[in-house]
């Protein structure tokens, strides 16, 4: 239990996310590199889980021990939620879960998920206004949307509509960024 | 006659112009939200809570259930024109009303659809008038125990009907479960897996995580599997179902109303799983199975009036105990603690003129839905056309702008946009995201009165207690009957 105990938090915790990330990378080579590739999300995915639960369970050291105490419901939750995992990993080793999706348009995804990203750290910077515009813009022009006058409407009328009806109707003071003075 | 009174007071509620452009508006967005394939009644109702934020609780409210009855409906719009289901739950209507526009009938199965739904979503409305109201009261003596039992029988059920999947059903639930206890423990107050982020001490707000899970997962899960290109919808003709044809489906109308409405109030069970089951009805009593799947109009009577009533039914665990029956009902959960109301029978007591203004615009609903769906099918249709290169970035934005203002925290919009990756994660992987959501709104509530209990009584309390025994017994059973069942069909 000492040992658990160094695991939940400070250095120990961190040693054991670095650990848990590095063993889930192996994990992601072996299936990849012997045999299981048409498996790999199906096995990735609760392996992430219990990788969590690790963790979790870990840091549920750090509360106060008592009856019904803070760690009693969550440690209830890891121990399910391991023990699911775990079965859905054994029925995939023995070939009675369903094999991986065919990838569709993964990359158009991995690209959304980079411009939502930008997308967020824009607002904060150049203000939501500006980067809504040009986030629309961008994105419409990206899925293949071709009149141009259509998406700069969209987009416009978008950050007026939201303009007036969250900035000014609903007073919720949406992030200016650089831009602040002028509002 | 009491009842009487209240229902009454619910409609005085809506006196006023207010009350009745707030129907209007939701019954046109949820028409809309519904037929638009991609988004669900929940998904609709999660983009719109936002926008609810600074108006009275009882009119948000009124908004929001308004879109959630509505959207059932319009699911059905694109189901029989162009075969494209706008809602899980109208893909039983599209195995007959699409048929119905190839033969050149759009307008029938436009018309009787809507028939059903109006008189589905009525009866629905009814009987949960009829239930929710005694049903509160008994829950007034409920113990932390029996509350306790009663969550997690809910959840037990839920992931029971996860149909394909049972076991990531209940992964699904676990990790809701487990979410949920990030933040300040409100008992002891200890600060639980934050590490270290003030922004985690209150967890994750429910908004933005239900935002992500619901609507920006649907994005990128639709952008995966995105040709480019839409679908083209033809003409519709205006020929409504003469009352000849009405009369004959009336009976089916009122039984599917039925079977919905009882259907629906089982946690998890929901519009689709009514539909079916009232379609599979409906065909076995018909005095014309052979034209079901190629046009029969009792087939889409049947499934609409399933689907809409089934509305009625999963309210009534909502309001009465505080127990979400569908992943929509969670929403409205969240909508409800957005603005400082807690569903359940305390509600029926402290805030009357909510819950009965809410059963009394849910009747106006209706009736507006019949209204509008008579007049406005044609501007429906031409709106949902809106190319998909237009609708996700929208859908995208309306997610971001709607996490960030609940508490107009960047942090929240972050966690909207890791729950939308999470959530496409498990969508890819057939784990249900309306369990994980079912568990973050419950899970407060299985651990404090847990805890709460334990503390009180110990552990043998979930013994003398007949309620909670019981219906623990009953979840147990329920969590282990789909196990039984396919070691079973194995063993066959």
């Amino acid at each position: 239990m000492g040992l658990l105990a160094y695991f939940s938090e400070g250095t120990g915790l961190a040693l054991l996310i670095a650990g848990l990330f590095i063993a889930l990378a192996l994990l992601a080579v072996v299936v990849l590199r012997y045999g299981k590739r048409e498996y790999f999300g199906q096995i990735m995915a609760p392996s992430s889980l219990i990788g969590l639960c690790i963790v979790f369970f870990a840091i549920t050291f750090s509360f106060p021990e008592e009856e019904a105490g803070p760690r009693a419901v969550p440690r209830l939750w890891i121990f399910w939620l391991c023990v699911l995992s775990s079965m859905v990993l054994i029925q995939i080793f023995r070939r009675k879960a369903a094999k991986d999706p065919a990838p569709g348009r993964l990359g158009f995804v991995f690209l959304m998920i980079a411009l939502l990203t930008g997308y967020y750290f824009a607002i904060q910077t150049a203000g939501y206004f500006l980067s809504t515009f040009v986030f629309l813009a961008l994105l419409m022009h990206i899925l293949g949307y071709k009149n141009k006058w259509i998406i700069y409407a969209v987009s416009t009328g978008w950050v007026i509509f939201s303009y007036i009806v969250f900035y000014r109707v609903l007073y919720i003071q949406l992030p200016l960024g650089y831009f602040e003075n002028y509002f | 006659m009491e009842l009487f009174d209240s229902i009454l007071m619910g409609f005085g509620v809506l006196a006023g112009w207010k009350p009745i452009v707030v129907i209007i508006t939701g019954v046109i967005v949820g028409i809309l939200a519904g037929a638009m394939p991609g988004l669900s009644p929940s998904t609709a109702v999660a983009l719109l809570v936002p926008f609810s934020y600074t108006m009275p609780p009882g009119l948000a409210l009124i908004l929001l259930t308004s879109i959630y009855i509505a959207s059932n409906y319009g699911g059905s719009i694109t189901a029989v024109l162009i075969n494209t289901p706008g809602t899980p739950s109208a893909s039983v209507t599209a195995l007959d009303g699409y048929p119905l526009t190839q033969q050149g009938k759009a307008g029938k199965g436009l018309g009787i659809a809507l028939i059903a739904s109006t008189i589905g979503g009525g009866a629905g409305v009814l009987i949960l008038i009829l239930f929710a109201v005694p049903l509160a009261r008994i829950a007034l003596k409920f113990s932390p125990a029996d509350y306790f039992a009663l969550a997690l029988f809910g959840l037990a059920t839920v992931a029971s009907m996860g149909r394909r999947n049972v076991l990531k059903a209940m992964i699904a639930i676990l990790f809701g479960l487990l979410i949920k206890t990030i933040g300040i423990d409100s008992i002891s107050g200890v600060s639980r897996f934050t590490f270290g982020s003030d922004a985690l001490y209150e967890g994750f707000s429910l908004i933005p995580a239900l935002i992500g899970l619901f609507a920006i997962s649907v994005v990128f899960s639709k952008i995966e599997q995105w040709t480019g290109l839409n679908c083209v919808l033809s003409k519709v003709d205006n020929k409504l179902p003469s009352f000849k044809e009405f009369l004959k489906v009336r009976m089916t109308i009122l039984r599917s109303s039925i079977i919905g409405t009882i259907i629906g109030i089982f946690p998890g069970a929901g519009a689709t799983i009514a539909a079916f089951i009232s379609y599979d009805v409906t065909k076995r009593t018909s005095t014309e199975p052979e034209m079901f799947g190629k046009g029969s109009m009792e087939g889409v009577a049947a499934a609409e009036a399933a689907n809409s009533s089934s509305v009625g039914g999963a309210l009534v665990p909502l309001l009465a105990l505080g127990i979400p029956g569908s992943a929509t009902d969670a929403v409205l959960l969240g909508a409800f603690m957005l603005h400082d109301l807690v569903p359940g029978p305390l509600l029926f007591r402290d805030s009357p003129e909510i819950v009965y203004g809410i059963f009394a615009a849910l009747i106006v609903a209706n009736f507006v839905m019949l209204i509008l769906g008579l007049f406005g099918n044609r501007m429906f249709i031409r709106v949902v056309s809106i190319p998909d290169a237009i609708l996700y970035p929208l859908i995208l934005a309306i997610g971001i702008i709607g996490s960030f203002a609940v508490n107009s925290s960047m942090f929240d919009v972050s966690a909207c946009i890791g729950f939308g990756i999470i959530g496409w994660i498990f969508k890819r992987y057939d784990y249900p995201v309306a369990p994980v959501v079912l568990g973050i709104v419950l899970g407060n509530m299985v651990e404090e009165n847990f805890r709460r209990a334990v503390i009180m009584d110990g552990y043998g309390i979930f013994f003398r207690d007949k309620l909670a025994f019981t219906v623990l017994l009953i979840a147990l059973l329920s969590f282990i009957y789909p196990f039984f069942k396919q070691w079973r069909t194995r063993k066959r």
